[in-house]
């Protein structure tokens, strides 16, 4: 018998128990490896990226703090446009996001780029060029989920959403009236978008949770309310949003401030 | 006179029949345990059939019981000593020992098992990995063998 006749769930146990740098080289030894490894260590673990800006272009070393060696484990160049003022990187489900936005300035439009990139297993992709909104933005949000973390899959959906503002305001005055959005759903095929919905609700913060839904948090008429999205199967050709349900809402909630989810372990949904 | 030894039969994949006290199993396996404790198991006739573990493979882990309910009193170092012995053994003996432990649900068997895999990988590069592990075909394209020495130059 042959290692490679070693079930997954075996290898995954004993990856469990590695070290980031030992786990890297498992990734590099075979393909039956390589897949348990990363279904061990794309989403799971915390890891620290700091950024520096160069003249000769942006570089990032990535860290493992929880590792036994606590060193820097890999240091790549990430892409040229990355610029501290313009543009942010999230790190959502052990994926990290960068964000970049694009001002076309002869037609005055705002355009937003999302790369995606795993530092442990080192896929990388793009969203297609997204259009946001005419002129440039004084403010911002972007969240951005997943409705399952891609491990190494070729299909999902990313869904994500981006609150901006004309006004010049202080950040805690920035009503409902003074800002618009865009919802985004996108499913992805091999690495090309096949689809994109846009919604006219207003969302104070989207969240996906283990159940495969995507909870949407918007306010109407001084209330609450939560949509829930489900999403579609990432292995079929279903539609991207199966059907949207009004969940609960909370009444004489005061609009100015901020919304969001707290995700209670219980996969209970509390906002405040 | 004491009662005589309860005993269990296994029956390993060449249909080679083993006879074994049956606390020693029971006390290891969780799944021999069920077995006896919801009374599937038949003392008069019944033989466990175990089709994936092979007579070699199942003498190693009735040894490894047999020790450890015999001797579990040792001190910890003279255990340790001794299931350093008996798992001296080449990888794919591992591999096999794995499998059983883990189809018998052994614990304390599969935990010395994955500390031992663990070991064997710590530290090493990826070539000594694949020597170790026997890995012949390790199923990249020659793009992607190209790209794993280009991204991890140091463990090569």
């Amino acid at each position: 018998m042959g290692s490679m006749d070693l079930a997954l769930e075996l290898l995954e146990l004993i990856f469990q128990r590695l070290c980031l740098d030992d786990a890297m080289n498992c990734r590099a030894t075979c393909r039956s490896w390589r897949k348990a490894a990363d279904a061990i260590f794309s989403s799971q673990l915390p890891l620290m990226l700091s950024l520096s800006t160069t003249c000769c272009g942006s570089f990032g070393s990535l860290s493992a703090p929880w590792s036994n060696h606590d060193s820097t484990v890999l240091t790549e160049k990430w892409p040229q446009e990355i610029d501290r003022t313009y543009n942010r990187v999230y790190s959502v489900q052990g994926w990290l996001v960068f964000n970049i936005f694009h001002y076309e300035w002869f037609k005055d439009q705002t355009f937003s780029e999302l790369s995606f990139y795993n530092p442990f297993s080192r896929a990388r992709f793009k969203l297609p060029k997204l259009f946001l909104f005419s002129g440039g933005p004084c403010y911002y949000q972007l969240r951005v989920a997943f409705n399952s973390a891609p491990l190494g899959s070729e299909e999902f959906v990313v869904a994500f959403l981006f609150v901006f503002s004309y006004q010049e305001k202080v950040y805690n005055s920035i009503g409902p009236e003074d800002t618009k959005q865009r919802l985004a759903f996108i499913k992805f095929k091999q690495g090309s978008c096949i689809e994109s919905i846009e919604s006219d609700e207003i969302f104070y913060d989207i969240q996906v949770h283990d159940d495969n839904k995507l909870y949407g948090l918007t306010f109407k008429h001084q209330s609450s309310i939560v949509f829930v999205f489900t999403l579609g199967d990432n292995h079929r050709d279903d539609p991207v949003v199966e059907r949207l349900v009004r969940l609960n809402t909370i009444q004489d909630i005061d609009a100015v401030g901020r919304f969001i989810f707290i995700m209670h372990p219980s996969n209970e949904v509390i906002k405040w | 006179m004491g009662s005589p030894v309860k005993k269990i039969m296994l029956c390993s994949s060449e249909k080679e029949i083993f006879s074994v006290e049956e606390q020693v199993m029971v006390q290891h396996s969780v799944i021999i345990n069920n077995m006896i404790e919801d009374g599937s198991y038949n003392h008069e006739e019944s033989k466990i059939p175990l089709d994936c573990v092979d007579s070699k493979t199942l003498k190693k882990v009735i040894d490894y019981c047999t020790h450890h309910t015999h001797h579990h009193n040792d001190n910890q170092e003279d255990l340790e000593a001794w299931d350093a012995q008996f798992l001296n053994v080449d990888s794919n003996g591992l591999y096999d020992l794995l499998m059983a432990a883990n189809y018998l649900e052994i614990r304390n068997l599969l935990d010395l098992i994955y500390g031992t895999i663990k070991n064997m990988i710590k530290g090493k590069k990826i070539d000594e990995i694949r020597r170790i592990f026997n890995i012949k075909d390790h199923g990249f394209t020659p793009e992607e063998e190209e790209q794993n020495r280009k991204e991890y130059p140091h463990f090569y």
